[in-house]
């Protein structure tokens, strides 16, 4: 048997250091306080329109701002491209990345980038499955991992990464007309967008 | 709902050792740890859904820390290097006793750490370190019958020479 007090005497001297404390303490108060968008957009900002709750985490390469309140609508689809319009009229082009995985008959099926594929046995054996896809020259990686029944789908471009946080509702991209919600202070360079901010115009 | 700033203390306060100790256990490395560690707390203050109780947090907590640990040990750079980047700042200890326990314990393979580290220091039941683990009930107890098992024989064997 293991001599528990002996044990947590040890492990008890293992600690995180102040500084990643204070780090961690900074970050969240960072996104508490964020800023509003506004410069971020300028130029081509990758992002994804969805149906569903997602997490969206933007490695801004601008040095990071947010989206904080703003809707956009798709005003025009080309093939995976989308061109988008805030409020204020700017517009915006991006690359809509359709993905998640469904489940049918029991098997789970990734979708992204407009592919389908059966990947039950990949996540049975291995618990993961990874697929590098190419969207018009930029690099999509899609990692799933876990088992059939619970898993975890993370879209990765050189720019954004995107985490599916319902596997039982697939990312699908929405069709034009349609509204979509950038909302929650986040902090620089870190996009939250919550099912319940997200509409789509009647 | 947001955190307010004393909410946001008291979880870092409360949880940051605790979740640093799990994925020290995982991984071996101080640095990946803290970022484990940071991860976790960053991801539980944008969670919006209620808890159902302070054990049910407490859970939800250390699945993701574990979640992280795994994706970090899964990465090609981690399974790239080598023992080298491991054991750093390793603490310093009051006894000899400490000390063997810790390099025998952190000799195990890591999913045996951790599951030590839940159940003997957190005090989880078998169900819980399963759920925060991602594993089978049945799976938890022959990893932690296992872990024991190969403890006794190492510190034995140490405590021979």
């Amino acid at each position: 048997m293991i001599d528990q007090k002996l044990y947590c005497e040890t492990f008890s001297r293992l600690r995180a250091s102040d500084e990643a404390k204070k780090e961690v303490l900074m970050k969240m108060q960072e996104k508490k306080n964020g800023k509003s968008l506004g410069k971020i957009l300028r130029g081509t900002l990758i992002a994804a329109a969805l149906t569903v709750a997602l997490a969206v985490t933007v490695n801004a390469a601008s040095g990071g701002s947010l989206l904080d309140g703003i809707v956009m609508t798709i005003v025009a689809t080309n093939g995976i491209h989308q061109t988008m319009v805030d409020g204020a009229g700017n517009e915006y082009d991006l690359i809509s990345i359709g993905g998640g995985t469904e489940i049918r008959d029991g098997r789970v099926i990734l979708m992204a980038l407009g592919e389908e594929e059966d990947i039950t046995d990949a996540l049975e054996q291995d618990g993961k499955f990874t697929k590098t896809y190419d969207a018009d020259g930029m690099e999509v990686t899609v990692n799933v991992t876990g088992t059939p029944k619970d898993h975890e789908v993370e879209i990765v471009t050189p720019n954004v990464t995107i985490t599916q946080a319902d596997p039982s509702h697939p990312v699908k991209p929405l069709p034009e007309g349609s509204e979509v919600g950038f909302a929650a202070s986040e902090p620089v360079g870190c996009v939250e967008i919550p099912s319940s901010e997200l509409k789509t115009a009647q | 709902m947001r955190m307010t700033e004393e909410q946001i203390q008291t979880l870092i306060d409360e949880y940051s050792d605790a979740i640093f100790r799990l994925a020290y256990s995982y991984l071996k490395n101080r640095a990946d740890a803290e970022d484990v560690m940071q991860e976790t707390l960053l991801k539980r203050y944008i969670e919006t859904k209620a808890f159902d109780s302070p054990e049910h947090e407490r859970c939800w907590l250390f699945r993701v820390a574990a979640n992280e640990c795994k994706k970090i040990l899964r990465s090609p750079w981690k399974r790239r290097t080598g023992p080298l980047d491991e054991m750093e700042d390793v603490p310093c200890f009051d006894t000899p006793a400490q000390s063997e326990l810790f390099r025998q314990v952190m000799a195990l393979p890591p999913k045996y750490r951790a599951a030590i580290y839940l159940h003997y220091y957190e005090g989880f039941p078998v169900r819980d370190i399963a759920a925060a683990m991602n594993a089978n009930p049945s799976t938890v107890q022959t990893w932690l019958m296992r872990a024991r098992g190969q403890l006794q024989a190492k510190l034995k064997e140490a405590e021979s020479l």
